[in-house]
């Protein structure tokens, strides 16, 4: 049994437009997957259909060598499959604190009512301190008591991924996390990327344009384009490959790289 | 078939008098984003008008008609263009209370000049009747048809082939777009209300010599306008013509089908269609429907709180003058109980509505479930007082479930029109059971006959001291687990979905909570008065109370005591005033705030300033239209 997330054929369709065909890919856990891609590409909706949000037309999600095909996007979260999102999901009306916390509590309370109403003793610190532990390693502590919707969007993209690290997910699917950060608060990003994938041995499927970002931190690299992988491999082989520079005409972010 | 012929010809008038209704309901709603409440509160005013022009005052029907028609519509459609974008931004919660608001002051004028009694009139159209088909049509009945038939294609027309009805149709999509094409999106949106409102008046017009000249039942016209628009899906005008057409005959040959039946519950089937029909579409087909509002967060989490230094003084001056009620009130004391109990009732609602940012228009049902289950349990099993009490409770716990249904696929409006369909349904098919009130309507409640309990001074205490327990029950709620997941699912329920949290559980869970504690709520204001009452839990009574909950503001406490003082005891002191002019006043408060508060709106002057700008854009844009419209239109 292979740890990680692994796709099969996945397809998407919204009504007579189908956003991704049979697209197959891994993203192993000790290890930072890419995810590339014009605007309009899919990877978004690939996201959604991982994450159980929007109904798959076809193929398989397994996670850890569990088959997660039909299961709700709740089942999904609880087997370890964690995201972010592109618009951020925050709790804009909640503290960066709250925020942290509540992401741990959200999973603790999961589908029971009692414990939607009664906490275990030890569950309040226990969240209290993972939070903490987040927001330390994503270098916001010292805005924990500041509401998320006073936050600047740099500091919103680095709540929403101290959020995600605050609970226990295995296999993180990071939407476009360093859009809005300047160049060196993405290298900061990177490098909590890398040291969190080192510590826990988690895997992260990451979707970003920024690439020189991608380019330093995927181990190995898929490319997208009208809903079809177009180009797989190392990011070294990615760079060299004249079909994703096709598909990336016009647009010169690989030359910024 | 010839049996049903004449069923059909009657469904049929009064189908199409809802489905012009409802084409006029859609087109406003989806020209403003909008939804009036207050339509068939409109039909309610063309209908007085013209009975005051033409049967009070003699003036030949075509003359009030077109004074009607003309006038009134006008006035009513230009008013109503105004009061919705003052709403626009407004967060739908309130946007749902300012209307429902209008219709409570509609229903409150009506019921404050012209009494509470319904009254029938002569018809004055022809009446004579010719045969077709084999049974006999009236003339009357044609006219209905043919105009309302006329009016909906008419604007179906209008829609579709004219450049009027091009702009009407874009400016659903994107008014800003709409704004910069020349077309002035205000300008649209005045035609469109103009037009629905005349729709509504005509509507009105020519169903009460059937219906009767009653403010409630009229005003509840936009019941069967609810119906016709959901199978419109709230968005296709023919459509929306075809459902009106179709539950009026539905109801017309379910009156024929149930008419042998003894049953009170089967009886009450007919009248509820269109809201079986309504919470059918919407709960079934929910994506099927266009998105609610245009404010893109539905929820809106409060519970703002005393700053510390306060609480102490506050809650000391709260618990001094509920000591000092019973020897202050004197004979208005009873007027107090209920006042105490109605804090409860409004409590359960401030954790629905303000924790939850979720809408419940059924509160009354929970409160009549609860009151009429304490009764049985003492009154009927001889249990113990305290007993019955949380038997109550318990009992409106699967009707908050079963509302928590279209809960958990809906939000804002959708959530809203359901419940409001659920209360009405429980209202016709299980009030008047044995169940429920029974045949009468009321049934006994005791008090307490214990300690001295049944006295008014002690019941007084307890009534109070029983609010204060659902108090501080609402704010350990407000600061557990729960309500902290309440407060995120405002901002954003997908990402609580994603974090494993199973978000329809804490929905339903939300709602449990609020209609077991409504219920009890209920039967301590049963006991208080003595007996539980039908009339006094009817579905209009929770419109009433979430427009008293949002005069009250924010908070927990505050808004619970300021609407349960202002509808029990406020009443009792000034009885020539609101016993006949209540709901007006209320519903004036009602649109008041809403129109007043709403922080995230912008000021008066930031607006004008806005306007002056797109004003200033215009005359820099184009010499030729700045011309045209000097004053650039501030939308």
């Amino acid at each position: 049994m292979s740890r990680g997330l692994v796709i099969t054929d996945l397809s998407v369709r919204y009504g007579g437009h189908w956003a991704l065909q049979r697209v197959s890919l891994t993203a192993a856990a000790g290890r930072i997957t890419g995810l590339i891609g014009p605007n309009g590409a899919g990877k978004t909706s690939l996201f959604n259909a991982c994450s159980g949000l929007v109904p798959m037309a076809g193929g398989r999600v397994e996670l850890h060598g569990h088959d997660l095909t039909h299961a709700s996007a709740v089942v999904r979260a609880r087997r370890g499959l964690g995201r972010t999102y592109q618009r951020m999901e925050l709790f804009d009306s909640l503290t960066v604190r709250q925020n942290v916390a509540l992401a741990h509590e959200a999973r603790l309370a999961g589908g029971n009512p009692v414990r939607h109403l009664i906490p275990r003793k030890s569950d309040r610190a226990e969240a209290d301190e993972r939070g903490q532990r987040a927001l330390v390693r994503c270098g916001i502590d010292h805005l924990a008591d500041r509401p998320a919707g006073t936050l600047s969007v740099g500091q919103r993209r680095l709540l929403e991924l101290a959020r995600v690290l605050t609970t226990d997910f295995d296999m993180l699917l990071l939407d476009e996390p360093s859009s809005g950060l300047d160049s060196k608060e993405s290298e900061r990003f990177g490098d909590i990327l890398r040291d969190v994938v080192t510590e826990r041995g988690i895997g992260l499927l990451l979707v970003e344009h920024d690439m020189a970002l991608v380019m330093s931190v995927c181990d190995y690299i898929y490319v997208l384009d009208f809903g079809k992988l177009i180009f797989e491999g190392t990011p070294t082989d990615v760079m060299n490959s004249p079909a994703v520079r096709a598909a990336y005409l016009g647009s010169t972010e690989l030359e910024v790289a | 078939m010839s049996n049903y012929l004449p069923y059909i010809i009657v469904g049929l008038t009064a189908g199409s008098v809802y489905g012009l209704a409802a084409t006029g309901l859609v087109l406003t709603y989806r020209t403003s984003g909008i939804f009036n409440f207050a339509h068939g509160a409109l039909a309610a005013v063309g209908a007085f008008a013209f009975y005051e022009l033409h049967h009070q005052r003699g003036l030949p029907w075509p003359v009030a008609l077109l004074i009607c028609v003309v006038v009134v519509s006008t006035v009513l459609g230009l008013a109503l263009e105004r009061l919705a974008a003052a709403l626009n931004g407004v967060r739908p919660a309130l946007q749902i209370v300012a209307t429902l608001g209008l219709l409570l002051v509609v229903q409150g004028l009506a019921t404050g000049f012209y009494g509470a009694q319904s009254r029938f009139v002569r018809p004055f159209l022809p009446t004579r009747t010719f045969p077709l088909l084999g049974v006999r049509v009236s003339v009357e009945q044609v006219i209905v048809i043919v105009v309302s038939a006329t009016g909906s294609i008419g604007l179906a027309v209008l829609l579709q082939r004219t450049r009027l009805g091009a702009a009407m149709r874009g400016v659903v999509d994107d008014p800003e777009l709409m704004d910069a094409t020349g077309w002035s999106p205000t300008g649209v949106r005045r035609v469109s209300w103009l037009i629905g409102a005349t729709f509504a008046v005509v509507s009105g017009i020519l169903i009460f010599p059937t219906l009767s000249l009653d403010a409630v039942l009229l005003s509840f016209l936009v019941v069967q306008a609810f119906g016709a628009a959901a199978i419109g899906r709230f968005s296709s005008l023919p459509r929306t013509y075809l459902g009106g057409l179709l539950i009026g005959v539905a109801s017309s040959l379910l009156t024929k089908q149930f008419s042998t039946f003894k049953s009170v519950s089967w009886q009450g089937l007919v009248p509820s269609i269109p809201f079986i029909v309504l919470f059918a579409i919407l709960v079934l087909v929910p994506h099927r429907l266009p998105a609610a509002g245009r404010g893109a967060r539905s929820g809106h989490a409060e519970g703002r709180s005393l700053p510390k230094g306060a609480r102490l003084p506050v809650g000391t001056a709260v618990v001094a003058v509920t000591l000092a009620i019973p020897h202050l009130a004197g004979a208005r004391l009873p007027s107090f109980i209920g006042a105490a109990a109605l804090v409860s009732v409004f409590i359960s609602m401030v954790i629905l509505v303000n924790l939850s940012g979720q809408v419940s228009l059924c509160h009354a049902a929970f409160a009549a479930l609860g009151a009429t289950t304490f009764c049985h349990l003492t009154t009927g099993a001889g249990l113990p007082w305290v007993v019955a009490l949380l038997g109550a409770g318990l009992v409106a716990i699967p009707l908050g479930a079963l509302v928590a249904i279209p809960a958990i696929r809906l939000s804002g409006l959708y959530l809203a029109l359901a419940t409001f369909g659920l209360g009405i349904l429980v209202e016709r098919m299980a009030y008047f059971s044995v169940f429920m009130f029974g045949p009468e309507g009321t049934r006994a409640a005791p008090r307490p006959n214990v300690l001295g309990l049944s006295s008014d001074t002690r019941f007084f205490f307890l009534a109070a001291a029983l609010s204060a327990g659902t108090w501080a029950f609402a704010v350990l709620l407000f600061r557990s687990r729960l309500g902290r997941l309440l407060r995120a699912m405002a901002d954003s329920p997908l990402a609580l979905t994603t974090f494993g949290l199973s978000v329809n559980i804490t929905r339903v869970l939300v709602f449990c909570l609020s209609a077991s504690i409504a219920g009890m709520a209920g039967a301590v204001f049963a006991a208080g008065v003595g007996s539980a009452n039908a009339v006094s839990l009817n579905p209009l009574t929770s419109l009433l109370w979430l427009a008293a909950l949002t005069i009250g503001g924010t908070g927990i406490a505050k808004p619970a005591i300021i609407a349960a003082v202002g509808l029990a005891v406020v009443p009792s002191y000034l009885p020539g005033l609101f016993g006949s002019w209540g709901p007006a006043i209320f519903g004036t408060a009602a649109l008041a705030v809403t129109l007043a508060g709403s922080g995230d709106r912008p000021s008066l002057a930031t607006r004008f300033a806005r306007a002056a700008d797109r004003g200033a854009w215009r005359l820099a844009a184009s010499p030729v239209k700045a011309r045209l419209r000097p004053q650039g239109a501030p939308s």
